[in-house]
Formats: structure tokens, C-alpha cells, sequence
């Protein structure tokens, strides 16, 4: 199996305080991957260096076989793409534009018009969202829910090898949490394709991952498959209280117990 | 259906502007015929000669004042209308303009303190003053962007406005410094940073107009860039821009139309800022139609603005740069804040 990241020994720091320490990880063609942990343990630090968002102060971050640091912008964005999170937009451009700007990495030159291979994977992205209908209207006027799932089209729509997710489920109701992962594991079948997410809700990352990277104070402390990595003293460690115990109380709710 | 009203708007527009020129050259203290203008523009251009049935008087309002004058209005109003539409892209600020980050003011004491010591440029010519703009509008921008990016490594936008800022009032009181201990040129000094197209001709246009286009034709490869980078850094450097790169590129640009549009004609605030305002309201928001058409409403406001500016009184002209604040502040109030309640 070909691995798409692989990350060596690599640490991140802002200023003098390195937030992501000596972190070796890859994730292998075929896999949904997610990051979990406390808040401020490094997971979303670790997801921005590899998109090089943010510079390593020590080791290598490579994606599909290249290293990030030496990489230009618009290769990695063929490479690997991330569902952003949509902040304020007070710029009116249409569900259908802001897809296409997800093309742009694979631009020729700067004269060169928008293709009708183009229009045709945008097209397709937006139906795989289920946001074809919309295709004309203002992002400013969609739900949270529509934008993420707009984000997730322009991600597709970079037809990258890895796509990268950070909280891919803030504003989405139940339902369409469920299609995004059910896209995202679609997606991730039909060929050389992995995903790496960070994620907070354990049960979805239970759900939805063939492998969990559990964090704590910058460094990986487990991977593997959910089985093996969501055990209770690892996760006990890693969020600092009584991870089961939160789950029994949280399952009696709805009448059962957790495994 | 939309893609046809859009065009529609679009001619609409531009039937403005022409209107807009026409009735430039028309109105005034002496009233000229409208279909005078393009008999004798024509004939000036194709035969270098004053047209049959034509006034030798009217020929020598339309081609030797009126003319150039309305022209040149268009083509500053235009260059820096485009202007607006970068800066308030790629700072991702519908306030910024070149007037808020400094590049104004930095073109306002370079262009003034070369005025105000009687420096020409012999070997440029008439290509002297919109160089000189550039290049103080320029050297603004690099010291705003030099601080910034020591202040913050990633250049947020920002760090940009808020250094530019700071930037714009510090050479603005440079400006004031200069003027107070230089009475003998104050007036006239003072008249420039108000703005005006009175008594500028033809050799005007031919200074400002092919300097104006090549920074639109290098502007026009970079609306896709535009784009990206209104959704912000992060997005944009995922996307596959280069952002540092291509802010730095983008704001020099923008700096370079500012600063070689009013080198001539001195500081004339508000139409950079409220041109893209309609467009966008009109249009949406894609560069590739934005630039173009704030470029014909910047050229259009400017042109009427100048006539305004003309005619409101007899016997005397006000600063172009107080007319557009004295309509265009209240003006953009209204767009504004209106489209700001909707939201």
C-alpha cells in the first residue's frame, strides 16, 4: 500500500513554544485517518504544516512522495486539499465560482479561461454535495451546513490524492454529517485516495476512521485501528478525565451502554 | 437568462460613460452641439484639420479643452475605480482603498515635493510626473508592506490596513509640514491636493493613458487571483496561490494605477472606494467582470464629478476631489450601510 503522507520526526512551533513535537505518522492510499484529542494538543497545528500552512522547525512532511517545504503551492494543491472552514464572506460570489476556484491549481497559464473539463468535474463535485441545484446562488446566502458542504465540492473539485478535514462537522445537522463521511468514504474507494481529519466527536471518528492517531501535548501517544487506540487509559491520558464514564452517561440518555 | 440581463446592464453602463463624455464636452458656459463633438474629434484624429460647418470657435472648446479634459477624467476615474477593486480584495476590506493604506499620501509627497521644488525630468518628458507617481506610490506601499511583514511574519490583511493606516497619517503630516514652511507654494500646492482637471490637455492624456492601459492589461491575468484571495490567505495558499507573492504583486499594481492617475490631477478620494461598491452590487463578485465595469463607473463618476465640479458655479471651478466627497461620502453611506442592515 502507497503511502500519501508520511510525516518524520517533525515539529511545529509558534514562536519559541513548539506546539507539534518529534510527530511520525503516514497515512497509507485507501484510509480515512483522524487526528483526536484535547484541544491545544497540536492536531489542527500538525494538519496546517502539512498542507504548509505553517514551517517545520525539525524534520520532514512529505505528500505523495514530495516534500511540502519544497514543493510550490499550486503542485501541493494537486496534491492535497483541505474542506476549509468558510469564515465571513462579504464578497457575493456564486455556489458554482467558488467551485471552480478549486480548478485553479490546475491552470495552465494565467490567460487561460475556465475549461469545459473544468465546468464538467465543478458540475460534478456540486452533485456529489448534493448542491447542483444551487449552482447559481450566493454563497453569503447559504446555511452553514450548505457552505461546508460547498467547501467539501471546492476540495473535491481539486481532484487532489489526500483530502484534509478540521472539524469537518461544525454546522452540519445529523444527517448530513452522516453523507459527508459517506461521500468521504466514496470518494476514498475510488482509487489512490486518503483522508486525514481532525475530529472531536469519538463516536464519529469510531464510525467513520480505518486508523486513529491520538494526540496529547504535541505528540502522537497511539495509532492504529479505533479498536486498538480508543481504549480507555489512552483516552483517559489524553483528554485528562473519565472518558467512559462521560459516554455511560451520555449513552443511559438513550437507553444503552457503550462497548 | 441572468447571463443576458448582466449584459444588458453592462451596455447600459457603458452608454454611460459614453453619455457621460458627451455631455462633458457639451455643457458649459458655452453650450456645444452634440453631434459637433464626434465631427470634429473625428476629423482631428483621421485629418489633423477643423471639420466642415464646425465653429472655428467650437472646434477649439471640443478639441483643445473640453476634449482632453473629459478624457483624461475617464482614464483617471477608470485606473483608479480598478484600483479600489484590488485593494479591497486583497485586503479583504470593503473600506480599504489607496487612501486608507497610505499609497495616496505617499504619491501626494513625492509628486508635491517634486512640484514644490521646481524638479523636472527632462530625459522622461511627459511620462515624468505619472512616473514619479508611481514610484512614490510604490515606495509607500513597500515601507507599509516591509513594516507589516516584520510585524507579522504571514502579512495578514489586516496588519496591512492597520500599518497603512498609520502609514497614511504620518506622510500626511509630513505633507502638512512641508506646505507650512514652504508658503510662497502653499496655494498652489494645496490647489493639487484637492484635485482638478482644469487646464490639462492632450499631452496629459498621452502621459497617462498607455501607462494606465499596461497596468490594466498585467491587472487583467491576475482577476483569478482576486477571486481566491477574497476568501481569505489560508484558503487561497490551499487553493494553490502564492499569496505572499501575489498580494505583493496585486497591491503594487493597484499602488502604480493610483499613483500615475493622480500625479497629474492630485487627490481625488471616494471614487476608488465607491465604484466597486455599485459594481459588485450590480454585478457580483467576480473579478473578471468587476474590474472592467468599476473601471467604466470610476470613469464615469469622475467624468460627472468634473462637470460638477465646472458648472455649479459661475465664473469659477471647484476641486474635483471636493465634489466626489461631497458626493461621494454621503453616497457610500448609503450603499454601504444598506447593504450592511440587508445582511
Amino acid at each position: 500500500m502507497s503511502s500519501l503522507i508520511e510525516v518524520t520526526d517533525a515539529a511545529v512551533a509558534y514562536g519559541r513554544t513548539e506546539v507539534v513535537r518529534g510527530v511520525t505518522l503516514r497515512v497509507d492510499a485507501g484510509t480515512r485517518v483522524s487526528l483526536v484529542g484535547a484541544n491545544g494538543c497540536g492536531k489542527t497545528t500538525l494538519l496546517k504544516a502539512i498542507c504548509k500552512l505553517l514551517p517545520t522547525v525539525r524534520g520532514t512532511i512529505c505528500v505523495d512522495g514530495r516534500n511540502v517545504a519544497a514543493t510550490s503551492r499550486k503542485e501541493l494543491a494537486n496534491a492535497i486539499s483541505m474542506m476549509a472552514q468558510i469564515s465571513e464572506q462579504w464578497f457575493d460570489f456564486s455556489v458554482l465560482d467558488t467551485v471552480l476556484m478549486g480548478r485553479y491549481g490546475k491552470r495552465g497559464s494565467a490567460l487561460a479561461g475556465t475549461s469545459a473539463d473544468d465546468v464538467r468535474v465543478v458540475q460534478s463535485c456540486l452533485r456529489t454535495v448534493g448542491m447542483l441545484e444551487l449552482a447559481e446562488e450566493s454563497i453569503t446566502r447559504l446555511s452553514g451546513g450548505q457552505r461546508q458542504r460547498v467547501m467539501l465540492a471546492r476540495a473535491f473539485a481539486q481532484q487532489p490524492k489526500v483530502i484534509v478535514l478540521d472539524e469537518p462537522t461544525n454546522h452540519l445537522d445529523l444527517k448530513h454529517q452522516a453523507e459527508l463521511f459517506e461521500h468521504l468514504a466514496a470518494w476514498v474507494s475510488e482509487g489512490e485516495r486518503a483522508v486525514l481529519q481532525v475530529m472531536h466527536d469519538l463516536n464519529l471518528a469510531r464510525a467513520y476512521s480505518d486508523v486513529v492517531l491520538l494526540m496529547e501535548d504535541g505528540r502522537v501517544i497511539a495509532d492504529g485501528t479505533p479498536d486498538r487506540v480508543m481504549r480507555d487509559a489512552l483516552l483517559d491520558s489524553a483528554f485528562g478525565f473519565d472518558v467512559r464514564e462521560f459516554m455511560r452517561r451520555s449513552y443511559k440518555l438513550w437507553g444503552g451502554e457503550p462497548t | 437568462m441572468a447571463k443576458l440581463r448582466q449584459r444588458l446592464i453592462a451596455a447600459a453602463f457603458i452608454a454611460a460613460a459614453v453619455a457621460s463624455v458627451l455631455l462633458a464636452i457639451c455643457a458649459g458656459s458655452v453650450k456645444i452641439s452634440p453631434a459637433d463633438v464626434p465631427k470634429v474629434l473625428l476629423a482631428h484624429i483621421f485629418q489633423g484639420r477643423t471639420p466642415e460647418g464646425v465653429t472655428v470657435a467650437a472646434d477649439t472648446i471640443i478639441w483643445t479643452l473640453r476634449a482632453p479634459r473629459a478624457i483624461l477624467a475617464f482614464v483617471v476615474g477608470a485606473a483608479l475605480g480598478m484600483s479600489g477593486v484590488v485593494m479591497q480584495a486583497v485586503l479583504r476590506n470593503p473600506l480599504a482603498s489607496s487612501y486608507t493604506i497610505g499609497v495616496s499620501a505617499g504619491t501626494s509627497l513625492g509628486v508635491g515635493t517634486l512640484m514644490l521644488l521646481g524638479i523636472s525630468f527632462p530625459v522622461l518628458g511627459m511620462f515624468g510626473y505619472p512616473i514619479a507617481g508611481i514610484a512614490s506610490g510604490m515606495a509607500a506601499i513597500t515601507l507599509a508592506i516591509a513594516f507589516s511583514s516584520a510585524l507579522d511574519r504571514n502579512l495578514s490583511s489586516n496588519t496591512i490596513v492597520l500599518v497603512g493606516m498609520v502609514f497614511s497619517l504620518f506622510i500626511s503630516a509630513l505633507i502638512s509640514l512641508i506646505t507650512a514652511l514652504s508658503r510662497q507654494v502653499l496655494e498652489r500646492l494645496t490647489h493639487w491636493q484637492m484635485g482638478s482637471f482644469a487646464t490639462r490637455d492632450w499631452t496629459h492624456v498621452a502621459a497617462v493613458l498607455p501607462v494606465t492601459l499596461i497596468l490594466v492589461l498585467a491587472l487583467c491575468t491576475r482577476t483569478r487571483e482576486l477571486d481566491i484571495l477574497t476568501f481569505g490567505d489560508e484558503q487561497a495558499a490551499l487553493i494553490g496561490v502564492n499569496t505572499k507573492r501575489e498580494k505583493w504583486i496585486l497591491l503594487y499594481l493597484g499602488a502604480a494605477l493610483t499613483g500615475a492617475s493622480i500625479a497629474f490631477v492630485g487627490i481625488i478620494s471616494f471614487v476608488d472606494l465607491v465604484a466597486p461598491h455599485i459594481v459588485r452590487r450590480v454585478f457580483g463578485a467576480k473579478h473578471r467582470v468587476v474590474l472592467p465595469m468599476s473601471a467604466v463607473c470610476g470613469g464615469t463618476m469622475m467624468v460627472i464629478a468634473d462637470l460638477v465640479a465646472r458648472i455649479v458655479l459661475k465664473n469659477q471651478e471647484l476641486p474635483v476631489g471636493v465634489v466626489t466627497a461631497l458626493i461621494g461620502a454621503p453616497f457610500f453611506g448609503v450603499v454601504f450601510f444598506r447593504q450592511r442592515r440587508v445582511k
